[in-house]
């Protein structure tokens, strides 16, 4: 019995070695994010944007990625500062587009674009959609979009 | 006892191999970009502006106590509901040097302005509205002003020019 149990030690023992050895090594993805520029942006609305109800501002900030697997860039957005009376203050009302869905806006950030391993540029467009702040008084709209860069 | 240590040991050596297997390392990264948008709230533009040619005072005005000037047309665009306030007090109204009027009255509360079709009051102080918050793709709300002069207001409107300046004033509602 004893044979047995030191037996059972030892192949249990060299299992575990085998499979530490065995098991490839993980090594860590490599993925990085910088803003190239229009990471800083103001806008004054005008009579034209309320006519339209929105203040579009198509590439505005050029970032680049830097990923060695398959990557997706999300964005979310925080509303910091607004006038007293604004109707409904919610970081809803900046709109970011997405890439790999032309023509779409997500309200509050979401996905931005997904791709491939590699260096890629790529601008983003983003929207200040006036009516989803309902009453909104003069002032100043304060916004931190975060981008982020994560492996699909 | 020994059994028992080395069913530790093979246990241990167990959940370390198992834990060898399952180890995954997330990674990501995170850029911040910040920006501000700085709203007016309010734009008003005249439309339509009054007739650039004087109206010249007929028979039948001063049998009926007042001139018809015509309407103007002011356009407003705004993200917030706001006042409108009109009134032709301003260094663009005037009268002939010799003009006389009733008490209380002056060049200016002569002439009578008329917003949205609410009816003819005294330039001074004008006539008040409110509007609404513009919704998306409109392009901006009219509101009317009609200009009259009321002659009544004169115990003594002699020959001459008679200006009336309108303006239009818009502020966000508190």
């Amino acid at each position: 019995m004893r044979r047995l149990i030191q037996l059972a030690s030892i192949l249990t023992i060299l299992v575990a070695v085998g499979l530490a050895t065995v098991t490839p090594a993980k090594t860590q993805p490599n993925l990085t994010i910088q803003i190239l520029s229009g990471g800083n942006w103001t806008v004054s609305v005008t009579k034209d944007h309320v006519q339209l109800g929105r203040v579009d501002m198509n590439d505005q900030t050029q970032i680049e990625i830097t990923a060695d697997v398959n990557w997706k860039v999300t964005a979310s957005v925080t509303l910091d500062a607004f006038p007293a009376g604004t109707q409904n203050p919610t970081n809803l009302a900046l709109e970011v587009g997405s890439n790999d869905t032309p023509g779409q806006f997500n309200a509050g950030g979401g996905l931005v674009q997904t791709g491939a391993p590699g260096t890629v540029q790529f601008p983003v467009d983003l929207r200040l959609n006036l009516a989803t702040l309902g009453n909104a008084p003069a002032g100043t709209y304060s916004f931190t979009i975060t981008y982020t860069i994560q492996q699909q | 006892m020994q059994r028992i240590k080395v069913l530790g040991v093979v246990v241990i050596l167990s959940m370390v191999a198992l834990g060898l297997q399952t180890v995954t390392i997330a990674q990501s990264d995170t850029a911040s970009s910040t920006g501000s948008a700085t709203n007016q709230a309010v734009f008003v533009t005249v439309a339509t502006p009054y007739s650039a040619t004087p109206t010249v005072v007929t028979s039948s005005d001063v049998e009926q106590g007042f001139t018809s000037i015509g309407t103007a047309t002011f356009n407003i665009d705004a993200t917030v509901t706001y006042n409108v306030a009109v009134d032709s007090n301003n260094a663009g109204t005037s009268a002939p040097a010799l003009s006389a009027f009733t008490i209380g009255k002056s060049a200016a509360t002569a002439c009578q302005l008329n917003l949205n079709g609410a009816g003819f009051v005294d330039g001074s102080p004008g006539p008040t509205s409110t509007g609404h918050v513009i919704t998306t793709g409109t392009s901006g709300t009219d509101h009317t002003v009609a200009l009259r002069i009321q002659w009544t207001q004169y115990t003594k409107a002699p020959s001459g020019t008679y200006n009336c300046e309108v303006e239009m004033t818009v502020t966000e509602a508190p």
